[in-house]
């Protein structure tokens, strides 16, 4: 793990959760450009998190919202819900390990 | 540059080795930090902790232009992609601010997740002094900072550098 990052990972994690039903919605609701805006701040943010694929899918959300590519959003959201819930369910197995 | 602040030097106790201690003396400054996203406030926080300078976060550019014209700051993160007013123009104004008083020029580094060749010159002529991709590590932003700041603090980043003694 990142040094120093161990209390704030947890919260960034559980705010990605939230912010996938956001996204869902917004990409129903045809808003690309907060779509594109949410995007580009996972872009920004995840591999400082120590997550480098939050911030590859990131840029490819970020890039599909601005073209209003609504296949691949609806892929790469999928694609983002697979990997935090991964990523929530070896961190909920690692702190519950003996 | 707030000179209460620039005077107040900070004692670090660095061990070295289980015979060794050095004290290192470091200046803290007073960094404003425009950035609207949560996740990357809490991340300078972190990267920041331990340090003995100051962080003043503003969540929009107007807010960061309205700290600015009211404070005494050494050194300003700038994100570029904010709400209310953006980077760029945060930082235009900064600088006619600047320029109307007659007032030496901030440090001020770019934040930015888009780093294509014409985003970084945008961001130059704005008046940027450098700017950081995004995502940032720590290692980078501290190296910034210490550019930019007093060089004995890179006596404490890099204790082991061994950098001459000032």
């Amino acid at each position: 793990m990142l040094s120093g990052l161990e209390e704030i990972v947890p919260g960034y994690l559980a705010t990605r959760r939230e912010e996938i039903a956001e996204m869902i919605a917004l990409l129903s609701a045809s808003r690309f450009d907060r779509l594109a805006s949410l995007s580009h701040d996972l872009k920004g943010s995840g591999a400082s998190y120590g997550f480098p694929e939050l911030t590859r899918i990131g840029s490819a959300l970020e890039h599909s919202a601005k073209q209003m590519d609504t296949t691949a959003l609806s892929l790469q959201l999928t694609e983002l819900n697979n990997y935090v819930g991964r990523v929530q369910l070896f961190a909920n197995n690692a702190s519950n390990a003996p | 540059m707030c000179d209460a602040i620039r005077h107040e030097s900070v004692n670090l106790v660095e061990n070295r080795s289980p015979n060794r201690q050095e004290s290192v003396e470091i200046e803290p400054l007073r960094i404003l930090i425009a950035e609207d996203s949560v996740d990357n406030r809490k991340l300078v926080q972190v990267y920041l902790k331990g340090s003995p300078h100051r962080l003043i976060f503003a969540e929009d550019g107007r807010s960061a232009v309205d700290l600015f014209s009211a404070g005494n700051f050494d050194l300003i993160l700038m994100d570029m992609q904010m709400p209310v007013m953006d980077g760029l123009t945060a930082t235009r104004t900064i600088r006619a601010i600047e320029q109307e008083r007659h007032s030496a020029q901030i440090p001020i580094i770019a934040l930015t997740a888009n780093a294509r060749r014409q985003d970084v010159e945008l961001i130059r002529s704005a008046g940027c002094n450098e700017h950081l991709s995004k995502p940032i590590s720590k290692h980078t932003l501290l190296s910034a900072i210490a550019a930019y700041g007093p060089k004995c603090q890179l006596r404490w980043m890099f204790p082991k550098a061994g950098l001459p003694n000032p």
